[in-house]
């Protein structure tokens, strides 16, 4: 049996697929006598856009669309005319909704005109290596460029079996794209490290898949959907090191590879510990399956080294929506011995010390995304995130510190936050123009699996798909409530001037930041100068003596001011409780503490990385 | 509009001033090399040098844009900036540690951007070897051979019998720098 695995467009251009490489290995290691091949489907899209155009779209045009289009369906836009063999007829449709300078529509559409030419390229590479199975993988914007490759195979070779996976086949998804689109033969929902092997081998043995969970399938006109098994998750022994050698050897000779510095995708657990236990209300990322699993420490290291020495890439993007905590002793530590100079992306939660923190730099880690979303303890509460503002706050100016990059966004738009919330945040943001910046402040949306999906009752009763699925799936309307993963909902929520100044403090915050350094620095006689060189603030050294340095120095951790009174007494230091208040009041005055109701957290940091103009 | 190297002169903690202008002469190579060599762990280090320097023409300065910029170059006519300065961006030309392998990306110049893959023993050799500026005669033939090679690809620098290489050992990232 040969099996011809595909990752289309909007996949990252610049990375192999993680579900490709995983999945061609287990093909390879579980179905006796099978054999794989793939098709690179975003490199190839990339290649030919930049062939056909003379260079004019451009791997950066690709991935603006493929990371600003996916809340509007640009992507699956852009295909759906090649879908349906009709390229004019939705392509006066050019959606009004788009906010402008998302990405530039002139491109889009001639990206659109060029999609059909693609389709057909694509298909005839993929028949070429006469395949009997062709999978297609889809995520996000996948599932349009997939369905039209997939039905231009089945209407040159029936015979080929065509079945879709990935996270937009989970759940009600999958059944909703089988059973509208009759030349998809099959559909695997949920984890495939065990269906699809099993899969293959019924397929080539002729054998009936009505007992194979949660797969969709042809009863002759009639679409099954087989129960998927609740909660059931793939154990990490099953999932194997991706197999990334036909994708390097794409990518080594590829037109592109000049526009390019690929990265590596690996993944060393899957689900989230803290979604176990407490479901941020906004997040639909795992699915139906919160379980956390993770490889050993020592598996991780084993594939990454392996990965890193043959692809000799030391850009690594982890897959992981929550970093394992056991990775701190037992990870980290041996990826700083190892000497390279890696640079690693992860997500993890920001309950972290300052030696974690470290230990991430010295690991190679260089960007994290810690999950900060507000800065507010009662929206944080919200949304379930259980951390605090302070929390978030030392996150921020110890990653400084160590010179990591923090991935974040400020969200709102939740049921029950006030605008009280939000004025004594938007007050203090000048003060934080050193740290790092929110990418922007985004106004949450409704996603499937999410709580707030789950449960109408939390606050988003009326919801409809959102609307680009309309325009680009030929669907009847009440299909779409499956198919869709993206819902619209009316606002919740802050709204109105709070909104608008919530937007702009966040601008200016950008605006500011890459001239904005507020440190401390050690002097003479344990002084400890706080230099302030913030934008908007006047240049001043604060020089702190005696009580005062101590007091500073221990509100690293967020402190009340009777925490901070009980603190110095037990190191014997009296101070005069006026003293105290009065201080702590100059501190805020002078914007070196973040003051959430009575808690202070210290703001200078004790190094400053070097700043990249964010419009360079 | 705000010049784009104002964020550079941004004051931070671990900065070095120097006092007195530093002559990049070529006359005399062995001090200009070590201090080159200086220049290069600073900015390895993310560390902060305010300096002023007088070039020496037969110097190409081309060569040290990724370095920590002089604040003025003797002879340079303000108000513009000296080309060292407007041209300098944070990890211009850096190198990476890998097993068995060196990864060095060069945009000081981006018409002539490149990437190299050192993975032959006397490239990695002499590219270490040469951090520490060295003289040319005191290199074995192999050595040698390579820390020329270097030079062509502009990797290293050589003032009369002295080589030092020159990029800049990325371990500290300016932020943002995200993977994706």
């Amino acid at each position: 049996m040969r099996v011809c695995l595909a990752a289309m467009p909007w996949q990252a251009v610049d990375t192999p697929s993680l579900a490709v490489g995983i999945l061609r290995r287990r093909v390879a290691e579980a179905v006796a006598g099978a054999q794989s091949t793939e098709y690179p489907g975003a490199l190839r899209w990339a290649e030919y856009l930049l062939a056909e155009t003379g260079a004019a779209v451009t791997p950066a045009h690709y991935m603006l669309v493929a990371d600003k289009g996916i809340g509007h369906g640009l992507g699956d836009w852009v295909f759906t005319g090649a879908l349906r063999d009709e390229p004019e007829r939705r392509h006066s449709e050019w959606p009004a909704d788009v906010p402008q300078g998302v990405v530039d529509p002139a491109v889009l559409e001639r990206m659109r005109t060029l999609a059909a030419g693609f389709v057909a390229e694509a298909t005839a590479e993929i028949l070429a290596l006469r395949p009997d199975v062709v999978g297609f993988t889809s995520t996000f914007m996948q599932t349009v460029p997939s369905l039209a490759v997939a039905r231009a195979i089945k209407r040159q070779r029936p015979d080929v079996k065509v079945v879709f996976g990935g996270a937009n086949c989970d759940g009600p998804m999958g059944h909703a794209i089988h059973r509208n689109h009759r030349f998809v033969d099959f559909v695997v929902r949920g984890e495939g490290e065990i269906v699809l092997p099993t899969l293959l081998e019924r397929i080539e043995a002729g054998k009936p898949v009505a007992d194979v969970p949660g797969l969709c399938w042809w009863d002759g006109e009639q679409s099954v959907a087989n129960a998927m098994v609740a909660h059931q998750t793939v154990p990490p022994a099953l999932i194997p090191m991706p197999d990334y050698d036909a994708w390097f050897a794409a990518m080594d000779v590829s037109p592109v590879r000049e526009y390019l510095s690929p990265y590596l995708f690996i993944e060393g657990s899957r689900g989230c510990w803290w979604g176990e236990r407490h479901h941020c209300t906004f997040c639909g990322l795992n699915g139906p399956r919160m379980g956390f699993r993770s490889k050993p420490a020592d598996r991780f290291l084993a594939e990454l080294t392996h990965l890193v020495e043959r692809h000799r890439v030391l850009d690594v993007m982890t897959a992981d929506n929550i970093m394992d905590m056991a990775y701190y002793r037992h990870l980290l530590p041996r990826l700083a011995e190892t000497g390279w100079d890696l640079r690693i992306q992860f997500e993890a939660k920001a309950n972290v010390s300052p030696q974690q923190i470290a230990q991430l730099s010295a690991a190679g880690v260089c960007a994290v995304q810690f999950g900060i979303e507000s800065l507010n303890s009662r929206v944080l509460k919200i949304m379930n995130k259980g951390v605090t503002a302070a929390t978030n706050l030392r996150v921020l100016r110890d990653s400084d510190d160590h010179h990591l990059t923090v991935l974040w966004n400020y969200l709102y738009g939740f049921p029950d936050e006030s605008e009280h919330d939000y004025w004594p945040v938007i007050e203090q943001m000048p003060a934080l123009v050193h740290l790092q910046p929110p990418a922007g402040a985004t106004r949450i949306g409704l996603q499937r699996f999410s709580p707030y999906f789950e449960k109408p009752e939390l606050g988003f009763a009326h919801r409809r798909p959102a609307k680009f699925y309309g325009r680009v799936y030929d669907v009847p309307e009440a299909e779409l409530e499956d198919l869709a993963y993206f819902f619209e909902c009316d606002d919740a929520g802050i709204a109105g001037g709070v909104e608008k100044a919530l937007v702009e403090a966040i601008a200016d915050w950008r605006a500011n930041h890459p001239f904005s350094s507020l440190f401390r620095m050690e002097g003479p006689d344990r002084t400890l100068t706080l230099r302030d060189r913030r934008r908007g603030w006047p240049r001043r050294d604060h020089v702190l003596t005696g009580w005062r340095r101590d007091a500073y120095e221990a509100l690293d951790r967020g402190r009340t001011e009777e925490s901070l009174r009980r603190f110095l007494a037990e190191q014997e230091i009296t101070v005069d409780a006026a003293d105290l208040h009065d201080w702590l009041s100059s501190l805020r005055r002078h914007g070196l503490v973040f003051a959430e109701g009575d808690e202070f957290v210290a703001l200078a940091t004790t190094d400053v990385p070097v700043r990249m103009r964010t419009d360079d | 509009m705000t010049p784009s190297y104002e964020h550079l002169a941004l004051d931070r903690p671990r900065t070095h001033t120097l006092d007195h202008l530093v002559d990049l002469d070529t006359n005399a190579p062995a001090r200009a090399s070590k201090f080159i060599a200086w220049l290069r762990e600073r900015q390895s280090e993310a560390e902060n040098v305010v300096w002023h320097a007088h070039v020496d023409p037969a110097l190409d300065p081309t060569l040290l844009y990724h370095l920590p910029p002089p604040l003025s170059v003797a002879g340079h006519q303000a108000p513009s900036p000296h080309p060292w300065l407007a041209a300098h961006r944070p990890a211009m030309c850096h190198y990476r540690m890998g097993p068995g392998f060196i990864l060095v990306q060069d945009v000081r110049q981006p018409s002539t951007a490149a990437r190299f893959e050192l993975d032959e023993p006397a490239l990695i050799d002499a590219f270490t070897h040469c951090l520490r500026p060295r003289q040319l005669t005191d290199l074995d033939g192999n050595r040698r051979e390579a820390a020329l090679a270097l030079v062509a690809e502009r990797l290293a620098l050589r003032l009369g019998d002295w080589v030092t290489t020159l990029p800049t050992r990325m371990r500290r990232w300016p932020t943002p720098s995200p993977v994706v």
